[in-house]
């Protein structure tokens, strides 16, 4: 048996297609990307080194950028702050429900299973100021002096579609926190019940705790999607109006397929994994430390 | 022995010639992106390409219909990977460059040299713009101009003329809105920044003629000068006013001209494609319309019978075309008298001598625009072709913040700044 | 016993107890995550005029017009088609890759197994973005844009890291006595393979197929720049291209919209174990 294990014939055979094939597609442009980003490289073919130049650029010149980076880091903040409690506090509901608790994960998890194509058309006739559905219910609740063309005002338009991202996520990452709620035994709800808590020290001392690893890598996922935030923003607004909905994403789709300048693209590209990555990281080590006090 | 041999050679000559022959009629196959969509423009062009194909002469165009928005990515990725299709449609000026620099198109001057009538057939000064260091790349099969529409059954009602200068329109546009019938003056949609790009073209170029753009456009002007900032202010007075709808900022151009369309609104400042649409026969507006010239401003020195245009839906070649020779003649025919009256027939404006047409098919709007351009003394173009995307998109963004609420002399200045950056000559 | 009593009497009472404002909430948040896709259908069957006049209220007649017109007029079939094409060939390239490259890292002895498996892992962190140019270029210079094998090669690939990392997961866990006895009996490693890990795996595969079908069918951002053609489009794409075109025909956009999102929340439904257990599997990844 180990000798068949170890046939060199049958490992490649197995495992080659897929390597070669991602290696090809996946991972030799991701460095190509790297290099490009040190070029100039456009269609009009006067490709050059440059070296940092397209970072310095970047960095100090390129305020739709600057704008871009706000606009991904505030992003970032509101979805933890909305999406991370509503998603803990609907899985925590949810375990509390017997009957039709399939039929409530369901429905939660429904925005998530459309296209963000869908989603994103959706909610522009529900922002739409003459028959939009928000507009609507502000009229129809005496608050008609509220209603406002909302992705068409600087002020609101990010926030507006920052909203939509979280309603389209919160119920994936309620299951997650469901799984992991339901994970933790029956038995020790028990003996804090037996031990006299309530609900809400139970949740505190003895079920969040217990969440922290899931809160974690829930929160590199939300923090790492946001910032890389693109389809809905495409969608709904394509960066605008003015450039106040600009994502790094949509920054760098304009102004590689647009403005045909793909080494300066490519620099967005690399910075924009990279603050993944940090983020991730930081992430990585604030949660260990946390870990660290309360064990 | 031998003259068999030398019968079979003759034969296997004669065979291999026959062949080369037959060879040189074979059916060419040509790919083409062009600009589709819901106006009629771009259903007269399908016509004629039908029309075109139709023909036996051994040429077949495959056409790929793209809305001409998709085409700003669609085109450069492909030219970028030398497999742009062999005829495409391109905007002129700065949109164009950099293909003409990176040496993707083929030049049509030797085209145009061989056939003097065809050449001839066109406006003057039309290919202007799709000529680089005197090397024409496009042939234009359209024409765009921006007009005012006024819807005069409204007008009328509120016994207005038909304003001439800019002083004028505003009076009348607040008259209508002081009116309180909930009618919308001035027709507005600007979630792609470019329709207050355009209108604020024709204000600027009133306030201060051609000279401040030309300029500007080659780095030797000035994005603070006093035209640009006028005009952008005069937009933001418009705003200010609520003389345009109410969440302009978010309502696509296809709203806008859809408010005028339906008589919901009394006037619309827009490029002559849209007399298309407009002339349907679902058009509230249909036989309502009065066409005039963009108007003047109180002091400033442009006059009325200057034109902001373009020469629209210009088709290239490909520099890497197998087949040039087949590409011209396809050229030819889209911009022969057969396809010009159908664009003509179609409710479009032709880049042809207006003689060499019938004009007997056209719509009242076509009719009173032709007339209106008889005096045209010039052309000149949308900012945003001449700029090419990256600039063009940023001109249009800065108008569209000073109208939004943004200050303009601080707007204006950022665009300088942008333009330093990132203009290449 | 009587301690079993009373925490259960006390149970219960917690559970009548908070019921009402839990039950509350849950549904309110229900309607917030069903209705606006509720209105949308319902105004599908309106006309323009009417849903200007009251968004809110359902139709007074029930017209399949705008139906109709998307599936037709607006091509909706077309892209719908497109995607059960480009996603349907992705799934199964990607199963089958996959597939053999997990039994590799788990099954078979190699030194680089780990290594290999961490590339698959680590790359799960890579935005697409990141790869979106250099694939875009060199995808041109062979041909392959605007054209559904540059679609159907990039989903495949793409959901690569994803279901190796599950499927290992899988494979690694159930015992080996079967492959033992298998081998005893003198089968090769590729017909265990085929005969006895894949039947095994079924769940797992299961699993796999259904998440990763869900994002194939879902993106947006690759199709956007890898098609240009109106016949090529997928249903994502199409639906953002149909908007910009018939922008102002808003209750026919609803139907297109509607026609593309209810199948699929259909389907979805029926196998939504799948899906969720893809979810949890894949985000347990430390």
């Amino acid at each position: 048996m180990e000798a068949l294990r170890r046939k060199k014939r049958t490992i490649c055979l197995f495992v080659l297609p897929a390597l070669i094939a991602y290696l090809a597609v996946s991972t030799f442009p991701i460095l190509a990307s790297t290099a490009m980003s040190f070029f100039k490289w456009n269609v009009a073919g006067n490709q050059g080194w440059i070296g940092l130049k397209n970072y310095m650029q970047l960095f100090t010149i390129d305020d739709i950028f600057k704008g871009s980076v706000q606009h991904v880091l505030y992003a970032m903040l509101l979805c933890v702050a909305i999406q991370m409690p509503l998603a803990i506090l609907l899985a925590y509901l949810l375990t509390r429900t017997r009957h039709g608790r399939n039929a409530f994960k369901v429905m939660f998890f429904m925005p998530n299973m459309i296209s963000t194509s869908a989603i994103g058309i959706l909610w522009m006739f529900v922002y739409n100021l003459n028959f939009g559905l928000l507009n609507s219910l502000l009229k129809a609740l005496g608050l008609g002096d509220y209603v406002m063309p909302w992705l068409g005002e600087t002020s609101t338009a990010l926030t507006c579609v920052i909203v939509v991202a979280c309603w389209q996520y919160i119920g994936y990452h309620m299951i997650i926190y469901l799984c992991a709620m339901q994970s933790i035994p029956q038995s020790i709800n028990e003996a804090a019940a037996i031990d006299g808590a309530n609900a809400w020290q139970t949740f505190w001392r003895i079920t969040f705790p217990m969440l922290i690893p899931i809160l974690k890598v829930d929160m590199i996922l939300i923090t790492t999607g946001s910032l890389r935030m693109f389809d809905i923003v495409y969608v709904m607004t394509n960066g605008g109006p003015i450039h106040s909905t600009e994502m790094i994403a949509t920054h760098m789709y304009t102004r590689t397929f647009r403005g045909l300048q793909f080494g300066y693209g490519s620099a967005m590209a690399v910075i924009l994994t990279l603050m993944c990555v940090l983020i991730t990281i930081i992430l990585n080590a604030s949660f260990k430390r946390i870990e660290r006090t309360i064990d | 022995m031998k003259k068999g041999l030398c019968l079979v050679l003759s034969i296997a000559l004669l065979l291999s010639i026959c062949s080369f022959s037959l060879a040189d009629n074979q059916s060419v196959e040509l790919t083409a992106m062009f600009w589709g969509g819901d106006d009629s423009t771009a259903d007269a062009c399908k016509e004629a390409v039908d029309a075109f194909n139709a023909q036996n002469n051994g040429i077949t165009v495959k056409v790929e219909w793209l809305p001409s928005e998709d085409t700003k990515t669609k085109l450069p990725t492909l030219m970028a990977a030398d497999s742009a299709p062999d005829l495409f449609m391109v905007w002129s000026a700065g949109y164009m460059k950099p293909y003409v620099e990176a040496g993707k198109i083929y030049p049509l001057n030797d085209a145009l040299a061989a056939d003097p009538e065809w050449a001839d057939s066109f406006l003057g000064g039309i290919m202007d713009r799709n000529t680089f260091d005197g090397v024409v790349y496009a042939i234009p099969t359209s024409v765009s101009a921006q007009v005012c529409i006024y819807n005069q059954e409204i007008y009328d009602k509120y016994g207005l003329e038909i304003p001439h200068t800019q002083e004028d329109l505003v009076a009348g546009l607040k008259v209508i809105r002081d009116a309180g019938d909930g009618i919308i003056p001035l027709a507005f949609g600007n979630s792609t920044a470019w329709p207050s790009g355009s209108h604020s073209e024709t204000i600027a170029n009133r306030i201060g003629g051609n000279e401040p753009f030309d300029l500007a456009a080659v780095g030797e002007g000035s994005w603070t000068d006093p035209s640009f900032i006028q005009a952008a202010q005069l937009l933001q007075d418009l705003a200010n006013e609520k003389l345009v709808p109410d969440g302009f900022a978010a309502l696509t151009p296809e709203e806008a001209i859809e408010l005028f369309k339906s008589g919901k609104a009394a006037a619309i400042n827009w490029s002559s494609y849209c007399l298309g649409l407009l002339e349907a026969d679902d058009s509230a507006v249909k036989g309502k319309m009065t066409l005039a010239k963009c108007p003047t401003v109180e002091g400033g020195v442009g006059d009325e019978n200057m034109w902001l245009g373009q020469p629209d839906r210009n088709i290239a070649i490909a520099a890497n075309c197998e087949n040039p020779e087949a590409a011209i003649t396809f050229l030819k025919y889209m911009s022969g008298i057969e396809s010009m009256q159908t664009m003509v027939d179609c409710g479009a404006l032709v880049p042809i001598k207006s003689d060499l047409v019938d004009l007997s098919n056209v719509t009242d709007s076509q009719r009173q625009l032709m007339a209106l351009m008889d005096d045209m003394t010039g052309m000149y173009l949308f900012y945003d072709v001449v700029l090419g995307s990256v600039i063009g998109n940023e001109y249009n963004n800065t108008v569209a913040a000073v109208m939004s609420g943004a200050d303009a002399a601080e707007a204006f200045q950022k665009l300088q700044n942008f333009f330093d950056l990132n203009y290449e000559p | 016993m009587a301690m079993n009593g009373s925490s259960a009497l006390r149970r219960h009472k917690r559970f009548h107890f908070s019921a009402v404002p839990r039950l509350l909430t849950l549904l309110v948040f229900t309607v917030l995550f069903v209705f606006p896709l509720i209105w949308l259908c319902y105004n599908s069957f309106k006309t323009n005029t009417q849903l200007y006049d009251n968004p809110w209220a359902l139709p007074v007649q029930w017209s399949f017009d705008n139906y109709v017109y998307a599936w037709s007029v607006a091509n909706v079939s077309i892209y719908f088609f497109n995607s059960v094409k480009v996603c349907g060939c992705a799934i199964v390239i990607s199963l089958f890759l996959s597939a053999m490259a997990s039994f590799a890292i788990t099954r078979l002895s190699w030194k680089l197994a780990p290594a290999v498996l961490a590339l698959f892992v680590i790359s799960m962190m890579i935005p697409v973005n990141a790869t979106l140019i250099p694939q875009f270029l060199m995808f041109s210079k062979m041909g392959l844009v605007n054209k559904h094998i540059s679609l159907i090669i990039l989903y495949s690939i793409g959901a690569l890291p994803i279901s190796i990392f599950i499927l290992s997961g899988f494979m690694r866990s159930f015992p080996h006595d079967i492959e033992e006895s298998a081998v005893i009996d003198g089968a090769s490693m590729i017909k265990l393979f085929f005969f006895i890990t894949l039947p095994i795996s079924q769940a797992a595969i299961a699993t796999v197929a259904i998440y990763t079908f869900v994002t194939m069918w879902n993106d947006l951002t690759t199709a956007i720049v890898f098609l240009s053609d109106y016949i090529k489009m997928t249903l994502p794409y199409g639906l953002k291209a149909f908007q910009g075109q018939y922008s102002t025909n808003y209750v026919a956009t609803f139907a297109a919209v509607a026609i593309a999102t209810v199948p699929t929340v259909f389907i979805f439904t029926l196998f939504n174990k799948q899906i969720i257990a893809g979810i949890t599997a894949g985000s347990v990844k430390e």
